[in-house]
């Protein structure tokens, strides 16, 4: 009986040890894993839900039994995510119907924070130039979204990439050259437009 | 001296072209190559998310973990049964429909009608008959 009680409040413990270390590593990857879903999925809403999804499948996939210790756990995370929005791209072509949340309320969650440049007319002219590549992924199949998301925002290796998508890295290179082709107009803005100014 | 052109910068800045031994030497190639490094870094400041946000969020995720958690279990039974129940139904109602009982009812039904055909008085009155026999 003593035993039974003894063996209750310590899986309990070890529970809420565990829920408290989850916690803290939920709190360091949170937004990095929203802003992943957000440039991916274009919809804070969506967004919202796709970053609670990917934390919850996380907890379950490490809570059971036949679990393994991570090498690499913000790429295992990574991959969590990146699939989970493709899912839901998937599932969104038939979803004709779905509302677009109103611009002021992505607003008050999304503010854009003073880049390191030289002036203000800088700064905002980068901002633009990255709301309009943002907009722009939609011309993107949604490999070729994940790949250059994972290689422009979060600066992931190529190999890494890879790994995250689980492709061979020939392939990654082939959908990073044919995303970074559609999105030419936009890549030459952001980094061509202002040649000779500095 | 061929300088890189805008592709060559591109393909450059996302890895899918090496470093090569002209934009080693090349002075003018070197000095545009740092300036696209520091665009690059400039454009990908990540924007803030309010705090308040993040806080619900994860509030949203730690009642979903409980919920997970405690309902589990039950629900995990619960479609069991249920699909249990289904296979239960789906292999009992074809042989309910093609039961032999169904075959001796209408061997039945059959032969009382031919009973019916070969007598003159219909088979409701036998039991007003057995009244009035001693």
């Amino acid at each position: 009986m003593m035993g039974a009680m003894a063996d209750r409040l310590e899986a309990s413990l070890d529970h809420e040890a565990s829920t408290r270390e989850f916690g803290a590593w939920m709190t360091s990857e949170q937004k990095r894993i929203f802003l992943l879903c957000k440039r991916m999925l274009q919809d804070i809403g969506e967004a919202d839900s796709a970053t609670q999804d990917t934390f919850v499948k996380a907890w379950q996939s490490l809570n059971r039994p036949e679990s393994k210790d991570l090498d690499n756990p913000a790429s295992w995370l990574t991959r969590i995510a990146v699939n989970t929005c493709l899912d839901r791209l998937r599932s969104r072509r038939w979803q004709f119907w779905r509302k677009r949340p109103a611009p002021e309320d992505e607003q008050n969650i999304l503010r854009v924070t003073p880049a390191a440049g030289p002036n203000a007319e800088d700064q905002i002219f980068a901002a633009e130039i990255g709301d309009r590549l943002q907009l722009a992924l939609v011309k993107l199949s949604l490999r070729q979204r994940a790949v250059f998301a994972l290689r422009h925002y979060e600066d992931r290796s190529l190999a890494d990439i890879a790994g995250i998508l689980d492709l061979d890295v020939g392939t990654v290179k082939v959908h990073l050259f044919r995303a970074i082709e559609k999105l030419r107009e936009e890549l030459h803005d952001l980094y061509f437009r202002d040649r000779g100014k500095q | 001296m061929k300088h890189w052109t805008e592709n060559d910068f591109q393909k450059w800045l996302y890895g899918l072209k090496e470093e090569d031994s002209h934009l080693a030497a090349c002075g003018e190639c070197r000095a545009e190559s740092e300036r696209l490094r520091v665009a690059r870094r400039r454009t990908l400041a990540a924007p803030e998310v309010s705090e308040e946000f993040l806080a619900a969020q994860r509030r949203g995720i730690y009642n979903r973990l409980n919920h997970a958690t405690r309902n589990f279990a039950p629900l995990r039974w619960a479609l069991s049964a249920a699909m249990l129940l289904v296979l239960v139904v789906g292999f009992t109602l074809p042989h309910l429909k093609q039961s032999p009982v169904t075959l001796t009812n209408d061997e039945q039904l059959y032969s009382d009608l031919a009973a019916m055909e070969q007598t003159s008085e219909p088979k409701a009155i036998q039991p007003l008959h057995k009244l009035f026999e001693k």
